[in-house]
């Protein structure tokens, strides 16, 4: 009986609490190659996370996520913008994003709000190697004398309801604050990070602060990479696929009143547009494939359309000016 | 550093070596007929330096030079490395740079590098502090500087020998022939440094040398001159230059590997010719410039090229005693390629000018006026006003109120990403005034003059990320106001038989250049001063020149500035010259310590 019933418990207990990781290893990446959101896709869904990416057509420039399968952990400079200094994901899995985080970058959870357990984070390689030996852009952390109090800190805040949280969770890729310069470091192995304390959330935003400042902003390379995200789900049969031949198509982009959606094929003809935030901003039906969705009273700023059912995703970005 | 050079001169046409003592000369009337119209900026203090005094100072580059004769700020990395001017608190792109009256900066980046303008292809530099746009055009915002070839030097072999501290080797050789009809000048440069000099990071740190720092640049000038008649003159100048240098690495960086190579040809055709009563000038221009930028390190080739074909005629017309009259057209076009270029870059520049000058007595009156048209750029009407008034034989008066403006770079328009091809003009009004005093008693001679200057630019050009984009494009968002006062005082005595001239020269700059609209990235507050900009500069010099040997000691500061991640101390620089001047041919030695 005894048996039984602690099996019982075990299964509602999975079932209440079951966790879900996204690990892009579904996107069929070659190896040691990236995708950086080129193909105007605006984001990478895994488990029950959206990682939002802000692609340039006209410069070929990228802001937010990218995904990546790269392992050169030796070359510095912009040009390696897309590895991790580990030399692959967590557990040398394949596949890893990495975050170019100028500006705050929003990692979304999908299928409404989700608490994040957490996840593994690492530095990239370029700024690994710029903290470590300086560029041309960028100081040596510590310094000539080592004794520089240098620090490359992110912090995690939560969106819920629309509002930023005021608790955040901080991670130090580096820190040289210490007296005893044995005690500096430099992030260069995949590290858990909890994340349980945020609760549920619409979106985490991860801010990068460096104590390497100049007048064009923080001088240390803004990126870091992250894999394996944990999120807790009620549900236990989630699962993200990506559907090739499913393609939403958002014109014009950027918009200043109105963007025509289309999609030749449909997963649900319900589609939910969202801000960077994770904030819903309204849900619509596609009528024949194709909405027009009126942007006048829309902020300028980056949203996202997202269609979806029960275990599959597709989404696309597009900019209001 | 030490640097030690020896110079041999054999003139086929003998005349007497006088000493040498750099000049400021101030230009009068008289001896300006024969220029055009558009070279008699006498609203301001224009500095001319002709070629002995070129080649008697130790400058191996026009960069060391200005900054010797405290002419400009000249921001650099170092010896050999990218050496770039700012006038009176203006950008790299506001000083426009004039070979033999072309404009021959890269229209790619809009600047010049001056430390590959050597010293010795040079036979006069005129600086013209100010803006003077409606006179030359783009560029001409904060100052501009004339490096001119001529053939007044009589027919001579040259040969300069340099040896300094760090493997520095310089040759240069020049050969001038021909008097009558047809004229030759043949330029040779040769010079490599190994430029390992040792340095201190900062106070108290182990001295370390720099690395990766070899320079080694040749370079070779043909210029011929031919009379057609007896006041129409043909020249023709080519000048190839190849440089390779090594990038040392910056304070921020352990190594470095990067390297650049840089290939110019230019060449200059100018028919010239003077009537009794006009002269006029035309010249054709073209210039070639690759450039090759490799990082080995972090993977980076960047390969750039251009060639610009110009053409340029003016002609001025004596009207009356009082009153001449010049008018003038200018086109140019340029094609280029780079790699952050989408696809070729294409672009016309085009302009008229008109400017007259009036004399009223002892009152000296010009006016200028610009069109300029570059393909679908607006760029407003010029003017020029300027004034020249001695209120007695030592006491002169100047000044000038100018409209300038800077077209945007090819790099501003169509780098990728981030070019701009909406850019507008720069463009701004300045005013200028200038008193002069000089006064000679017996043995004495002083001279003392002050410049005080005011300049407002619009539509700045600033490089700036916006909300939501990963890249910086350039924007006319800024708003720069400069202002200043320049000061400079020299007393000269000569002894009673003139083997004896002893000179203490000093001059002072105080410069104010702030911006005046608040811009987030760049982080620049209202009423910031601008980077990169000392609000101070001095120096103070003493030489004594006797017969066959000449010593000089010049000290120079320079107050601290913000650079684009912290404050940069004030920080001085003294140098000691020691000339001598053997009897046998005409030999110079120097040694210079600095």
């Amino acid at each position: 009986m005894k048996t039984y019933l602690f099996f019982l418990l075990f299964f509602l207990t999975k079932l209440l609490f079951a966790q879900t990781i996204a690990d892009f290893e579904e996107y069929e990446l070659s190896s040691d190659t990236f995708n950086n959101g080129s193909d105007g896709s605006g984001g990478f869904i895994s488990g029950n996370i959206f990682l939002p990416n802000d692609y340039s057509l006209d410069f070929n420039a990228w802001l937010g996520w990218a995904l990546s399968s790269k392992k050169d952990t030796m070359t510095p400079g912009f040009f390696n913008q897309y590895s991790c200094i580990a030399g692959s994901g967590n557990d040398s899995s394949q596949n890893y994003a990495v975050a170019f985080a100028l500006e705050p970058a929003t990692l979304k959870l999908v299928q409404g709000p989700k608490r994040v357990s957490g996840l593994y984070i690492c530095n990239g390689t370029y700024p690994y190697l710029s903290m470590r030996d300086g560029d041309s852009f960028s100081k040596k952390f510590g310094g000539p004398s080592g004794n520089d109090p240098d620090f490359f800190i992110m912090t995690v805040k939560k969106f819920s309801n629309g509002l930023l949280s005021t608790d955040s969770i901080n991670f130090y890729l580096a820190d040289f604050r210490s007296d005893n310069s044995d005690e500096d470091y430099i992030i260069s192995d995949w590290t858990y990070l909890d994340l349980s304390p945020l609760g549920e959330a619409d979106s985490l935003q991860f801010n990068l602060f460096s104590s390497d400042n100049g007048i064009f902003g923080m001088n240390t390379p803004a990126y870091f990479c992250i894999d394996q995200i944990v999120t807790e789900d009620l549900s236990t049969s989630l699962s993200s696929t990506i559907q090739d031949q499913v393609k939403l198509d958002l014109f014009p982009n950027p918009a200043t009143t109105f963007v025509q959606i289309s999609a030749e094929k449909q997963l649900n003809p319900v589609i939910s547009i969202y801000d960077q935030t994770g904030k819903m901003m309204q849900t619509a039906t596609l009528i024949e494939g194709r909405y027009t969705l009126d942007v006048q009273d829309y902020l300028p700023g980056l949203y996202y359309v997202v269609m979806e059912n029960n275990t599959k995703y597709i989404s696309a970005g597009f900019i209001k000016q | 550093m030490f640097r030690g050079s020896t110079m041999l001169l054999c003139l086929l046409v003998p005349s007497f070596l006088m000493s040498q003592v750099d000049t400021i000369l101030t230009l009068d009337s008289v001896v300006i007929t024969a220029l055009p119209l558009r070279s008699l900026d006498f609203g301001s203090n224009v500095k001319v330096f002709d070629a002995e005094d070129l080649r008697t100072n130790q400058s191996s580059n026009v960069a060391d030079f200005l900054s010797d004769k405290n002419l400009a700020f000249i921001k650099t990395y170092g010896q050999g490395t990218l050496a770039t001017s700012s006038f009176r608190g203006g950008s790299a792109g506001q000083s426009l740079v004039l070979w033999n009256g072309l404009p021959v900066h890269s229209p790619m980046l809009g600047q010049l590098d001056f430390s590959l303008l050597p010293i010795g292809f040079v036979d006069e530099i005129r600086v013209q502090p100010g803006g003077n746009s409606s006179l030359w055009g783009s560029g001409a915002v904060a100052g501009s500087i004339s490096l001119d070839n001529h053939f007044k030097l009589p027919p001579s072999v040259f040969l300069d020998f340099e040896l300094g501290s760090f493997n520095n080797v310089s040759q240069n050789l020049q050969l001038r022939l021909g008097r009558k009809k047809l004229k030759s000048a043949t330029r040779i440069l040769f010079e490599k440094s190994r430029n390992n000099f040792p340095y201190r990071p900062f106070v108290g740190a182990p001295e370390i040398r720099l690395d990766h720092a070899k320079i080694l640049q040749k370079g070779v000038m043909q210029s011929f001159e031919y009379a057609l008649r007896k006041n129409q003159k043909l020249a023709f100048h080519f000048w190839h230059q190849d440089t390779d240098r090594e990038i040392p690495p910056l304070l921020t960086q352990t190594e470095s590997l990067a390297q650049q190579q840089d290939r110019a040809t230019r060449m200059a055709f100018i028919f010239k010719g003077e009537k009794s009563r006009s002269i006029y000038e035309w010249k054709l221009g073209y210039f070639a410039e690759h450039n090759n930028y490799q990082d080995e390190k972090i993977r980076l080739e960047s390969a750039n090229l251009f060639t610009t074909w110009m053409t340029d005629f003016a002609q001025d017309w004596i009207m009356k005693p009082w009153l001449r009259i010049s008018l003038g057209t200018t086109h140019s076009y340029t094609g280029a390629r780079a790699d952050a270029y989408s696809d070729r870059a294409h672009e016309y520049r085009g302009a008229i000018f008109l400017s007259s000058r009036v004399t009223i007595r002892k009152l000296l009156l010009m006016a200028a006026l610009r069109k300029q048209w570059a393909d679908n750029q607006s760029v407003p009407l010029i003017p020029l006003l300027s004034f020249q008034y001695p209120v007695t034989p030592q006491f002169m008066i100047r000044g000038k109120l100018s409209r300038d403006y800077r077209l945007p770079t090819l790099n501003d328009r169509f780098w990728i990403p981030g070019g701009n091809p909406a850019l507008k003009a720069e463009n701004g009004w300045s005013q200028e005034i200038t008193f002069s005093w000089d006064k000679s008693i017996q043995d004495w001679s002083w001279s003392y003059q002050v410049t005080g200057y005011n300049r407002l630019i619009h539509d700045w050009i600033i490089w700036t990320r916006k909300d939501g984009q990963s890249f910086f494009s350039p924007e006319n968002i800024a708003k720069v106001w400069s202002r200043g006062l320049e000061q400079n005082i020299k007393i000269t005595h000569t002894s009673a038989e003139g083997s004896i001239v002893s000179t203490l020269q000093a001059s002072y700059t105080f410069l104010k250049s702030t911006n005046e609209i608040a811009v987030t990235n760049p982080l620049l507050a209202k009423g910031q001063q601008l980077i990169y900009t000392p609000r101070q500069q001095a120096s103070a010099g003493f030489s004594l020149q006797l017969k066959k040997m000449g010593f000089s000691y010049k000290h120079f500061l320079t107050g601290s500035y913000q650079g684009i991640d912290q404050n940069l101390s004030r920080f001085d620089l003294g140098a000691i010259e020691l000339n001598m001047f053997p009897i046998l041919f005409r030999q110079h030695a120097h040694l210079l310590l600095s």
